[in-house]
């Protein structure tokens, strides 16, 4: 979603109550979940960004060499919004559960007594300098996994808003890497959409989609058919855990053709952790982490 | 520092590496019991690319297997031929594999005037076709034409090839048939 319509968040939530109704066990979690997407969409109706100035000569010579258009730190944000949105964020997690409540309270404390500062922190999670947040958090004495859902989830809809500007300069036909063709990262779930299965990628930075080979580990570009199978149960045929033998790493697809709604990776990405759990039990590994940072 | 594609790669390769593995204080174990219920069933198949054996138009397709047994073909997107579409013949490839049941495994003969088809040995019916040909071609081989020139052809024997058939067997079968002489040689897509 670029700038996300009445509608889009309609379908959105209409997909995550089908979900909720099917799975109980994820009612809490994605109950969590939409409150935080709801409020990200609160502040994207209102983020006006700067967005990189890109010739469209630069921007094919950078994807011929396989560069993508930006790094993370030609990304903005407006502080001001950003803080607004940080509170909000703070206020939905302290009443969820009982270690929010108490991490959340120990980040608003040091950020009032200006232990940390938020006009510091949000571009180090912009830039992705995970050094520099883990040494904060350990010098604070809080939990590194919650400052960093707090900070990522802030930034999150600033990002989004700008790769959705740059979307239309990328060339499809230019580009079948498994990372981001705008920001570089790595993707969170893929999905084979349309009649023909074409294989998409959802960037986990910057919520860019874009098509990929259908055969091949987006992580290590293995393309050998012979080392990338794929998990998957006929109860829940429209998932799958793709895997790579060689690198060891493994991500979920979901096959929109065989599901009658219309999904939100992000969302089925959350609703499918349980099949995280059996990846990892197999002894593959997670690439890119969600909201929750887990596996 | 100097940007390489190398070095880039690995900066955007570490995002990931910091953020510590947390549940943010949610309750998993209802997850870990659903995940535990589906164990025994998961399945590890492969995807392995193929082209359509039919025609010689050469769609690209995607067959999905477990050890070694098909359990799904579909178009393969990436093909630059048919970007994942495939005609109503090459999406039934599927029937060619070993999950069909009703897929032939061994000849049928059916006898002059008889009803019902009956199961044959490979032998008996290559031996009764060998026969046949040899039989209608002796009695029906033109060396002249009534202009007295040489054609070399029997008009006894026409051929129909069949829309399985690929490019390489179509060559064979078109050698052997204008061997034997035969002008009437018909393929099945055109009738």
């Amino acid at each position: 979603m670029g700038r996300a319509t009445n509608a889009d968040v309609k379908r959105m939530k209409e997909r995550i109550a089908a979900i909720k109704e099917a799975h109980p066990n994820y009612q809490r979690i994605l109950e969590f979940f939409e409150k935080l997407l709801l409020e990200q969409l609160k502040i994207r109706a209102q983020v006006d960004c700067r967005v990189p100035e890109i010739s469209e000569d630069s921007a094919r010579i950078r994807a011929k060499e396989g560069f993508p258009m930006l790094s993370k730190g030609d990304f903005s944000f407006d502080p001001h919004l950003a803080a607004r949105l940080f509170r909000s964020i703070c206020r939905i997690a302290k009443r969820e559960n009982e270690k929010l409540k108490a991490e959340v309270g120990k980040i608003e404390r040091a950020l009032r007594r200006k232990e940390i500062d938020l006009e510091m922190c949000l571009p180090k999670a912009l830039e992705g300098d995970h050094e520099y947040l883990s040494q904060i958090a350990a010098d604070v004495g809080i939990d590194r996994g919650v400052m960093s859902f707090l900070l990522h989830t802030t930034i999150k809809p600033f990002v989004e808003v700008t790769a959705s500007h740059l979307k239309d300069k990328v060339d499809e036909d230019m580009w079948d890497k498994g990372y981001c063709p705008i920001c570089g990262s790595q993707p969170l779930m893929g999905e084979l959409r349309g009649e023909e299965g074409r294989r998409i990628w959802a960037c986990s930075f910057c919520g860019n989609q874009w098509r990929g080979k259908r055969v091949m580990c987006p992580f290590c570009e293995n393309s050998d058919q012979g080392s990338l199978r794929y998990f998957y149960t006929e109860k829940e045929k429209a998932y799958r855990i793709d895997i790579c033998d060689k690198c060891k790493r493994y991500i979920k697809t979901v096959d929109s053709r065989q599901l009658a709604e219309e999904i939100f990776l992000p969302v089925e990405d959350i609703a499918t952790l349980h099949l995280d759990i059996l990846a990892a039990d197999k002894g593959f590994k997670r690439e890119a982490f969600n909201f929750l940072g887990i596996f | 520092m100097k940007l390489t594609r190398r070095t880039f790669l690995k900066i955007s390769g570490a995002t990931a590496v910091g953020i510590a593995a947390s549940s943010l204080g949610f309750d998993l174990s209802p997850l870990e019991s659903y995940a535990a219920t589906l164990r025994k069933d998961l399945k590890s198949a492969k995807e392995t690319t193929t082209i359509c054996p039919y025609c010689a138009v050469g769609c690209g397709a995607i067959v999905h297997s477990i050890n070694g047994k098909v359990i799904n073909i579909e178009g393969d997107p990436d093909h630059v031929i048919n970007e994942g579409s495939l005609c109503s013949k090459g999406a039934s490839m599927y029937q060619l594999s070993a999950a069909n049941p009703n897929r032939l495994t061994k000849p049928m003969y059916r006898a002059p005037y008889a009803t019902e088809w009956k199961e044959v040995s490979w032998d008996w019916a290559l031996d009764e076709i060998a026969k046949r040909v040899k039989k209608s071609r002796d009695a029906s081989f033109m060396t002249k034409n009534a202009k007295g020139q040489v054609v070399n052809r029997t008009n006894g024997i026409a051929h129909v090839g069949s829309a399985a058939l690929d490019n390489e067997e179509c060559f064979m079968l078109q050698k052997l048939m204008r061997a034997w002489g035969l002008i009437y040689i018909e393929h099945q897509a055109r009738i």
